[in-house]
């Protein structure tokens, strides 16, 4: 008898909790929704895929299911809306300049075709986050539409003032200093953009050679370094492209440890021939979300692949 | 119900998610020309064909690519999708190597030009002095580091 009434004390009890748990997490409000400044441009296919599968957490207009705010999920849910937000938002829209929405709109792309967004967590449980594959060739085709063609015209061959390197050389405040000998490495390979007008010319050092031929790039190995050099493209009277301004130079230099907080790998840009350190590590931030899209090679985009 | 199927969601999508994580090493293009040492010029793109071209000169090539050690090299690639960026080309296939070589040789006054085919039955050799003359006089891209 006592063990009986036990049981159901407890089992009322558990009953309350549970009903009161629902109960908020039906009510509560996870986060404030401010108001949308300007929404999204696009063709309503488009905006109809990022609205169901990006606007939950990338938008001033979070809707969330139930589930979204039980204990325990709605603090994971609440840090992801408002980190989504400040990375990619499409209520604000009219904040960014229209270059920075079409890079962002190849960007979110390149994202869900590589798996990294929706986040793998949340499209796990939210069914109708998933992108399917005819939605991934809509988006395809609209950003085809945004292809960029180069109309800056190359001059006659006029020689350009020969470089004077900085002395000491330049170093970013994420502690990797520009590094010249990376002109006598080997070429990794070269890329033409056609989301932007620049083509690049990527290197690989010793360290990084070895371990793309041997295929050890699960995780890259420490003191692996890629250089990358990004010009604007300019067309010649021949019709080919050619690289005109120099813009700037980067690198990736692995070691898991030290860059722990930037996936393994530092991150450093010097811009304009004068060649300034621009990458604070708030900015080394932003340049390893956007290489999490690289993930299956170990978070570098430029190997060229057997088809 | 509405919670059975919530977690029997995660649940599936969790095994199936942590299956395909599985790092599927990917089919990394194997190098095809070896620079013996020598550097990159500059690059150009055929948006035509579908080509990409980058020139390499030995160090006196550099200096000057009419001087008798020079040495040019106009390696040419298909450009493929970049598989892990769409908005990118990168090299693809190798498809040939020129060779505009000022060493004096013994059956021959310099310019010697020769050029090694690849994966590009088909291709037709255009006439040697053109394409030396093409060759010898593009401009160099600008480095921050050269002469490094
Ligand atoms: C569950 C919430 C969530 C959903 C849904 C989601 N994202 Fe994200 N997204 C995030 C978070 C969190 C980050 C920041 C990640 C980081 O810092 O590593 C992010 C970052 C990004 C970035 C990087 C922006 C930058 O800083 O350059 C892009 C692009 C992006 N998301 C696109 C998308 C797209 C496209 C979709 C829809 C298909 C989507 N996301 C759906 C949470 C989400
Ligand atoms: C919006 C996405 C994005 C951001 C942000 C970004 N990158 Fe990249 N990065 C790329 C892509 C895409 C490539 C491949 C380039 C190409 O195909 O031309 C690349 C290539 C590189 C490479 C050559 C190695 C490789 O992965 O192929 C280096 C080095 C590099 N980036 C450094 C940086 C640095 C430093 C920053 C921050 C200052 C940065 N990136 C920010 C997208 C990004």
């Amino acid at each position: 008898m006592k063990i009986s009434n036990r049981l159901k004390i407890i089992s009322v009890s558990a009953g309350i909790v549970l009903a009161v748990t629902a109960a908020l997490s039906f009510t509560t409000k996870l986060v404030d929704n401010p108001p949308v400044t300007g929404d999204l441009e696009a063709p309503a296919a488009v905006k109809e895929i990022f609205s169901r599968a990006c606007y939950p957490c990338h938008s001033n207009t979070a809707n969330l299911k139930w589930f979204d705010k039980l204990p325990g999920v709605a603090s994971i849910v609440r840090n992801d809306i408002l980190t989504a937000r400040k990375h990619l938002n499409f209520s604000e829209w009219d904040k960014l300049a229209p270059a920075a929405r079409e890079a962002a709109l190849w960007e979110a792309y390149n994202m869900i075709n590589s798996g990294t967004m929706p986040l793998p967590s949340y499209a796990a449980v939210h069914s109708d986050a998933s992108v399917s594959a005819a939605e991934l060739t809509t988006l395809r085709n609209y950003l085809l539409t945004k292809k960029k063609t180069v109309t800056a015209v190359k001059q006659d061959s006029i020689a350009q003032p020969a470089a004077t390197l900085p002395n000491p050389l330049p170093t970013s405040l994420t502690g990797i200093q520009f590094m010249p000998e990376f002109r006598q490495w080997e070429v990794m390979s070269t890329t033409s953009r056609f989301d932007n007008t620049t083509m690049r010319v990527m290197y690989a050092n010793p360290i990084a050679m070895k371990a793309i031929r041997e295929k050890q790039i699960h995780p890259w190995p420490d003191g692996a370094v890629i250089a990358k050099v990004v010009w604007d493209k300019e067309r010649g009277n021949d019709g080919y492209i050619y690289p005109g301004n120099f813009q700037n130079v980067q690198f990736m230099v692995r070691n898991a440890e030290r860059y722990k907080s930037t996936d393994g790998w530092g991150y450093a840009k010097f811009e304009t021939k004068t060649l300034k350190p621009t990458t604070t590590l708030l900015v080394a931030q932003s340049c390893a979300t956007c290489h999490k899209a690289a993930a299956k090679t170990g978070g570098i985009f430029d190997l060229s692949t057997l088809n | 119900m509405r919670v059975i199927n919530v977690f029997t969601v995660a649940i599936l999508a969790f095994v199936i998610a942590s299956c395909t994580a599985k790092k599927e090493t990917p089919a990394i293009r194997p190098f095809a020309f070896n620079d013996s040492g020598m550097h990159v010029i500059t690059t150009i793109i055929n948006e035509k064909d579908n080509e990409v071209a980058m020139l390499y000169g030995n160090k006196a090539a550099i200096e000057n690519n009419t001087q008798p050690a020079a040495m040019l090299k106009l390696v040419t690639y298909r450009e493929q999708d970049n598989k892990y960026w769409f908005g990118s080309y990168i090299n693809g296939e190798l498809l040939r190597v020129e060779t505009v070589n000022m060493q004096p040789t013994a059956n021959g006054q310099p310019p010697a030009y020769s050029v090694d085919v690849y994966n590009q039955p088909a291709f037709r050799p255009a006439d040697a002095t053109a394409r030396t003359n093409f060759i010898q006089t593009l401009d160099h891209a600008w480095y921050p580091c050269d002469p490094y």
